[in-house]
């Protein structure tokens, strides 16, 4: 073998160490990139039916019309209001085309709303109307008709017009629809605009970020394989110092030196890279088979594509040339200095100080090995700093350690393999809210804008705020269904202001919307990367309409299965007359929600007055239904009617009893008259009866009322209406100066519920006075208020029937009222109340997960992020051992003599031990500290450089003392490992072999039956 | 008759294969100078690697003060090296950033007991005082081999063992060099084992060992075949 082969091919254990620390960190990074694009692979099959490549984007009617691109549909837009409401008038050229092939989703045709001839266009109105619409131009009186069903392209409160209607009321911007195919894998985000179905391009436009992220680990493990290369190939330099000084003295020109071990240099940086291909590719897939062994969520099938291929031959030549490059470095002085100065080490000349200086650095300065290990030492731990700082990062955006952020949890579907596939009655965070736990009832909203991946969730944003602690800093909360409050961080990472209007598209049904961002929020962690949108603005475009993707909690929630008979259907309220006579058949009805998601038959078991009926109820999921059961009143007086808890009283009265209704006033002005009727127990009007008052007999008639003169001086006096043997009494107080006031009576039934349940408000109005009466009558209380003028003639009674909106989220009791000019004549209690039942249905019909909703997201696209993550930091301490031991090797290797002059003149090797371990402490404890300055400066640096914003969550460099300790721990453990690993061998070894030239035959290597270098 | 300080009974040394020491024998008396000669490659040096507790024998037994060394641990082996055994290298093997008294003083700092006033003492004798603070690559290389003597008696040991201690020596100050190390034995009643290949030295010795292959071959040396060693000065 001559001597260049010799170089080249003769490695030490020193040089297959190298190559496995190369063989690592090459694993690393090509098992993370093959990972990642495996993940982009499936990411496009899982969501295949979301391709969709055409983009919108809104020009301002400021900056002048779009230029007209053949590729493209340019949508004028309007802003304009109508009767006091800001709406906007959408302009549908008539080449449009109908749908847009390149803009839908397998499930959903991108499809523009169609103008129906003879009318101006379609609005929100349930049937055709004439609207008057003030733009900015004119004002313009529209004759328009209903939203096309199932077109959800537009918000339905929008005006779809016409091009030449639009321009009348006043173009204030374009939307620009381009058409240009795209793609739909790595590269396909759009640059600019945002794709009109942006749920498949979120997420590839995410792992392009991570790839980006990727490259600057990359970086850094390439700078790993610089030191280590440089470091060994210095030590096989030093090695054969004296060869090459015999070598460069027989002729041999100092650059062919030079270069014999700069291609040493990158064989083994190419063995190295070719095993790490290897290792990293077997690792993976092993990874994701235990993973899948062990029943985690992993879908991937770990392949090599043309691209990922791409991307590995890049690594790997990366790798290659700065190999190269180290081997250069380390050779050049044995390859330019003169022969005769080779093989000649520095030595240490003059005399020791003895100065306090000289006795400090004396203590302070490594025995054996050399102040110079620091560099390098901290180079390889900088590279671990950042790795472990970044995945502590990640692991805010998609850990279990993020789960604090913003709830405790999640509810979704049960069974639904990933929120998306998830869908939950938003009514149920309603039912969780009153039970005392916080809760949201969110979608998950996936844009792009401008090639920028970010994540919007439609939800109520007071609910939001409650559960996740969001505080709202600039602006206000939003109010209308087209506007929004944006998180800071995400604010800062798309530019935009409070004030500004943004364009958002559909997340997996194509459409289009805008809202104006009307606030900007702080929250923890991920979650002020958020854009906060109203549920009904989501909805469309995500879920459909009244559903959501998940709740998100922060409270206690029972464990599911608790309550092992819970269904989806309870019980969530009980309602029937108030009144009965005696004999009477009636009916108590319940009412059944099915908070499940499946159909579900329920028996409802009523109990009244000692007996029991049973009824069977089956309920849609979601759905409500009413069952009633018929009891007959045979006991006088009050009694209560219940079922699950809930109860409704009824009063049992004689049939033949008589009432004075209790419309009559309690004061009346002297000489007024009233209209008095009388009443059977079921109401109907008596005819014939006597009523008398203050010695005053009269007959009530025909229509069973009496008109009843009160008597000139005030005083208290008591009516009596008589009919047979029945008599019934009112009294009443003449005072002077007493109003006349309609009389009201509000009755709501039931008269308690669940938050789920809604009531009906009975409002009965009645002029008892013998003059007709106009009054200004107003009922309010939750969900309700309203006005109407009434005119009452005398005698006159109505009653009118309806349902408060929603607006009693929490238990307790809300009062109703009818007002008549603002005095109130009537109020009405309804109560609320908390119900575990309903919770604890909720809970088991949804599967509750730990953790921030975006962690379970990305779980679903990446299989199991926590595997990427727990890769990522063993093969970064792996390849931070290998590297660390490859720079002590060089360390120790050039200071064995001196090793084995200790050991031969009666150091033990646990003294010699000792020494090199404080002499780590003194090199790793410095080299750590600079390492974890310069890793905090990285990342830093990196976050001031958005590089630290995937899938639109900036992460924040997350450096808490807990995190910064462990890591200068972590180091230290780290580099005393590697400085261990690399002592070792020269422990074992005979002393002999450490002694260096002279005419001594074994080294170290002997003792392990390797060639040597020496 | 005293007990031998060192014995090394039927000692063998077989690496790769290749036998390098082939059932040596050895007795070395208390206060005895052996010298132990041969031609290059004749296991000189693995005879001395193997007596000093440098490397252990494939195989024999070696007594060292009356303890069988092979069946000690290296932590023995070490106590050994640390108070028994003093060495000599041929090529000095001093630590280059220590300084002359650092170097000589390791036999004691390993031991924990410190005497300065005997290193003084032996710095006087060897004269080479006044040099102590001075870095080995300073030192000429008769100084550097006087502080190697002072090294390899810091710890009073019972037996020097010294690997060509004058091979990278000028005449002068090889003779000087063994003038001082025989002065230093008879001192401090100390054995002395010199390997080497220069037959001049063996008319200062009491035994002269001879060894050819590995062996040790009779008494009657072959002394012209060693002289006739390319390396005989």
């Amino acid at each position: 073998m001559g001597y260049r082969n010799a170089i080249l091919f003769r490695w030490s254990r020193r040089d297959r160490l190298t190559v496995v620390v190369v063989a690592v960190t090459a694993a690393f990074l090509i098992g993370t990139i093959l990972l990642l694009f495996t993940a982009v692979t499936y990411s496009e099959t899982f969501a295949e039916p979301l391709a969709s490549s055409e983009t919108v984007t809104y020009h301002e009617a400021g900056d002048g019309p779009p230029p007209a691109e053949a590729n493209a549909t340019v949508l004028r837009v309007a802003r304009a209001s109508v009767n006091g409401s800001t709406v906007r008038v959408i302009g549908i050229p008539p080449d449009a085309p109908r749908v847009l092939i390149e803009g839908s989703a397998q499930w959903q045709e991108g499809r523009l709303p169609t103008i129906p001839a003879g009318v101006d266009g379609r609005a929100p109105v349930s049937r055709q109307r004439n609207r008057t619409v003030r733009g900015t131009n004119e004002t313009v009186r529209l004759t328009v008709v209903p939203q096309e069903r199932g077109i959800e392209f537009l918000p339905e409160q929008w005006y779809a017009t016409n091009v030449s209607t639009a321009e009348r009321v006043g173009v204030t911007g374009y939307f620009v629809i381009d058409h240009t195919p795209g793609g739909t894998g790595l590269g396909s985000v759009p640059a600019i605009g945002s794709p009109l179905v942006s749920a498949l391009l979120y997420v590839i436009g995410g792992l392009e970020q991570v790839l980006w992220a990727l490259s600057v680990a990359a970086a850094a493990g390439g700078l790993l394989v610089l030191i280590v290369v440089y470091s060994v190939t210095r030590m096989s330099v030093r090695d054969r110092l004296d060869a090459i000084r015999v070598i460069r003295s027989t002729g041999a020109p100092g650059w062919r030196v030079g270069l014999l071990f700069t291609v040493r240099a990158g064989l083994l940086v190419t063995a190295g890279v070719a095993l790490g291909y290897a290792v990293g590719l077997i690792t993976i897939k092993a990874l994701v088979n235990v993973a899948i062994y062990v029943g985690l969520p992993i879908a991937l099938d770990v392949s090599v594509t043309g691209q990922s291929a791409t991307v590995v031959a890049a690594v790997a030549g990366l790798f290659v040339l700065l190999g190269l490059a180290a081997g250069a470095l380390a050779a050049y002085s044995a390859s330019t200095g003169p022969p005769s100065s080779l093989g000649r080490g520095r030595a240490r000349g003059g005399q020791s100080s003895k100065t306090a200086l000289a006795r400090a650095r004396a203590v302070v300065a490594p025995t054996l090995l050399s102040w110079r290990s620091v560099v390098p030492t901290a180079a390889t731990l900088t590279v671990f700093g950042v790795t472990f700082l970044l995945v502590v990062s990640l692991a805010g955006l998609a850990s279990p350690l993020g789960g604090g952020a913003g709830g405790a949890g999640t509810i979704t579907e049960a069974g639904a393999p990933h929120p998306l596939n998830s869908r939950l009655d938003p009514d149920y965070a309603r039912v969780l809210r009153a039970n005392g736990t916080q809760a949201s009832a969110e979608i998950i909203y996936a844009q792009v804008s401008d090639g920028q991946p970010y994540m919007a969730r439609g939800a109520e944003y007071d609910a939001f705020a409650n559960v996740t602690g969001a505080t709202l800093v600039e602006g206000e909360r939003p109010d209308a269904y087209d506007e929004a409050v944006i998180g800071s961080d995400l604010a800062q990472t798309l530019d935009v202001s409070v004030g500004e209007t943004m364009t958002l598209s559909g997340s997996v049904k194509p459409g289009v919307r805008r809202v104006t961002v009307v606030g900007r929020f702080d929250a923890e962690r991920t979650l002020d990367d958020l854009l906060v949108i109203p549920l009904e603005t989501a909805s469309g475009l995500a879920t459909g309409r009244g559903q959501v993707h998940m709740i998100r909690v922060d409270g206690p929630v029972p464990t599911p299965g608790s309550r092992a008979n819970e269904t989806g259907a309870v019980v969530t309220g009980l309602s029937g007359p108030r009144q009965v006579t005696r004999g009477e058949s009636f009916n108590v009805t319940a009412t059944v929600r099915n908070v499940g998601s499946e159909r579900e038959t329920r028996d409802v078991t009523v109990r009244y007055g000692g007996e029991r009926r049973t009824t069977s109820v089956a309920v849609p999921p979601g759905g409500e239904r009413r069952t009633s059961v018929a009891f007959t009143a045979s006991e006088l007086g009050r009694a209560n009617a219940t079922a699950d808890g809930y109860r409704h009283a009824v009063t049992v009265v004689s049939p033949d009893a008589i009432t004075i209704p209790e419309q009559l006033p309690s004061r009346a002005p002297p000489g007024a008259s009233l209209y008095v009727p009388v009443l059977t127990a079921t109401g109907e009007r008596v005819p014939n009866a006597t009523v008398s008052m203050n010695g005053l007999e009269l007959e009530t008639g025909s229509k069973g009322v009496a008109i009843v003169p009160m008597p000139r001086s005030p005083g208290n006096y008591t009516i009596t209406a008589a009919a047979g043997e029945q008599t019934a009494t009112r009294e009443i107080a003449v005072v002077r100066g007493a109003e006349k006031q309609l009389y009201a009576q509000l009755s709501i039934t039931p008269e308690s519920g669940s938050v789920l349940t809604t009531p009906t408000l009975g409002v009965g109005l009645a002029n008892p006075w013998d003059e007709p009466m106009t009054r200004e009558i107003r009922v309010v209380g939750p969900g309700v208020s309203r006005n109407r003028t009434v005119y009452m003639p005398p005698g006159n009674v109505t009653e009118t029937r309806f349902s408060p909106g929603s607006g009693r989220g929490q238990p307790g009791t809300y009062t109703y009222r009818v007002t008549a000019n603002g005095t109130t004549l009537a109020t009405a209690d309804y109560r609320v109340t908390g119900d575990e039942r309903l919770v604890s249905a909720v809970a088991s019909n949804g599967a509750y997960a730990s953790g921030t909703p975006i962690e379970r997201s990305i779980e679903g696209v990446f299989g199991n992020v926590q595997l990427i993550l727990g890769v990522l930091i063993a093969l970064s301490a792996l390849s931070t051992v290998g590297s660390t031991t490859a720079t002590f090797a060089q360390a120790v290797h050039a200071r064995r003599q001196a090793i084995g002059i200790h050991r031969s003149t009666g150091a033990t090797q646990w003294r010699v031990l000792r020494t090199i371990l404080g002499d780590i402490a003194r090199i790793a404890i410095p080299a750590t500290t600079l390492a974890l300055a310069l890793s905090v400066v990285t990342l830093q640096f990196m976050e001031s450089a958005g590089w630290l914003v995937f899938f639109g969550f900036r992460l924040a460099a997350r450096m808490p003392p807990r995190v910064l300790a462990g890591i200068f721990l972590g180091g230290v453990a780290l580099a005393t490992l590697g400085a261990l690993v690399a002592t070792l061998p020269y422990l074992a070894a005979a002393p002999v072999s450490l002694l260096g030239s002279g005419d001594r035959t074994r080294t170290p290597e002997d003792d392990a039956g390797a060639p040597s270098d020496d | 008759m005293t007990d031998p300080v060192l014995a090394g009974t039927d000692l063998r040394v077989t690496r790769r294969g290749t036998t390098i020491l082939d059932g040596v024998s050895i007795t070395v008396p208390p206060d005895a100078a052996t010298l132990v000669q041969g031609p290059s490659g004749a296991g000189k040096s693995t005879l001395f690697n193997v007596l000093g507790l440098l490397e252990p024998p494939s195989s024999g037994r070696l007594e060292i003060d009356g303890r069988d060394a092979s069946a000690l641990s290296e932590r023995q082996r070490a106590g050994l090296r640390r108070t028994t055994l003093g060495f000599v290298f041929q090529d000095f093997q001093l630590i280059g950033d220590l300084t002359a008294r650092e170097n000589a003083s390791l036999p004691q700092e390993h031991a924990g007991d410190r005497d300065p006033e005997w290193l003084e003492t032996l710095f006087e004798r060897l004269g080479i005082d006044g040099l102590e603070d001075q870095y080995p690559a300073t030192l000429s290389g008769g100084e550097k081999q006087r502080v190697a003597i002072a090294r390899a008696l810091a710890n009073r040991p019972e037996i020097i063992l010294a690997d060509e201690p004058t091979g990278q020596l000028d005449p002068d100050t090889a003779e000087s060099v063994l003038d001082l190390l025989f002065s230093m034995k008879a001192s401090t009643e100390t054995a002395l084992v010199v390997i080497s290949h220069d037959p001049q030295l063996a008319k200062r010795f009491d035994e002269r060992l001879f060894i050819r292959d590995g062996t040790l071959v009779a008494d009657a040396p072959d002394r012209r075949a060693a002289e006739r060693s390319p390396e005989t000065r």
